[in-house]
């Protein structure tokens, strides 16, 4: 992940949980589409941590994606996935990129304000 | 950019596959034949995780890898006085556990509609980075 050509750390940051928010998305449809396997050990994403230790040394884009198997009990056929831990997670990334998303667009309206002197329409 | 998509597709892939088996399995759980020919074999779908990895190192979903029919003996009964009943007098039905086969139905509809939710989730995902006024 590269520093983005117009921005700052408050851009490099978002940009950077968008992307953790993107592989969590991932890793849940994994896990979704798995939920029958036999053998399937689910997959966990974890990134916040990551991200603020990154963003206190003050560069967001080191921020690093752990991807790690999950430690939950198996069920008869050596499957892991509960779909309750699933369908929470995927909520809680929808009103977090949700919310990523508004603040990205709020960050480009001052950008817009400081280069032109007039805010962009938002179109929403 | 659409992993999550694509992803849950192959979920929906193999939910479908099952419950096609499934239902294969139930019209012809009454299947008769005459004691020395095969009983209907029920089918059972196997699944497997796709190989490799894709973005952030994370799984690409499932596939369909083969099925598997169950024993082709089924359940000998001794009925003379069923029109297909052979020389003993006896006729072979499918060993196809109704119950089982509900479960496993209600279990693929609940995997097809948590994929269906997935990709749901994504689009919005998608729609609200499209309104990123970059």
């Amino acid at each position: 992940m590269s520093m983005l050509p117009i921005g700052d750390a408050t851009t490099s940051t978002i940009y950077a949980a968008l992307q953790g928010l993107t592989a969590q998305r991932n890793a849940i449809a994994q896990n979704v589409a798995n939920i029958d396997t036999p053998g399937y050990t689910a997959e966990n994403v974890n990134f916040t941590t990551s991200l603020s230790q990154a963003v206190a040394e003050g560069n967001p884009s080191a921020m690093q994606i752990d991807v790690t198997p999950s430690t939950a009990s198996a069920n008869a056929e050596g499957n892991n996935v509960d779909l309750g831990t699933e369908t929470v997670a995927a909520q809680e990334n929808n009103l977090a990129y949700q919310t990523m998303v508004e603040a990205m667009n709020a960050k480009m309206q001052l950008l817009s304000v400081a280069i032109s002197g007039q805010p962009t329409s938002t179109g929403a | 950019m659409f992993e999550a998509m694509n992803t849950a597709y192959t979920g929906t892939e193999a939910t479908q596959a099952w419950m096609t088996a499934i239902s294969n399995n139930l019209a012809n759980m009454n299947d008769v034949v005459p004691g020395d020919k095969a009983a209907y074999r029920a089918e059972y779908v196997d699944v497997a995780e796709n190989a490799g990895t894709g973005a952030y190192g994370i799984g690409t979903g499932v596939s369909v890898t083969g099925v598997t029919l169950s024993s082709a003996d089924g359940t000998l009964e001794h009925d003379p006085s069923s029109a297909l009943a052979d020389a003993q007098g006896d006729v072979r039905v499918p060993d196809v556990d109704m119950a089982q086969q509900m479960t496993d139905l209600i279990m693929a509809q609940r995997g097809y509609e948590a994929n269906l939710n997935t990709i749901s989730d994504a689009e919005s995902a998608y729609k609200a980075a499209l309104g990123l006024t970059l």
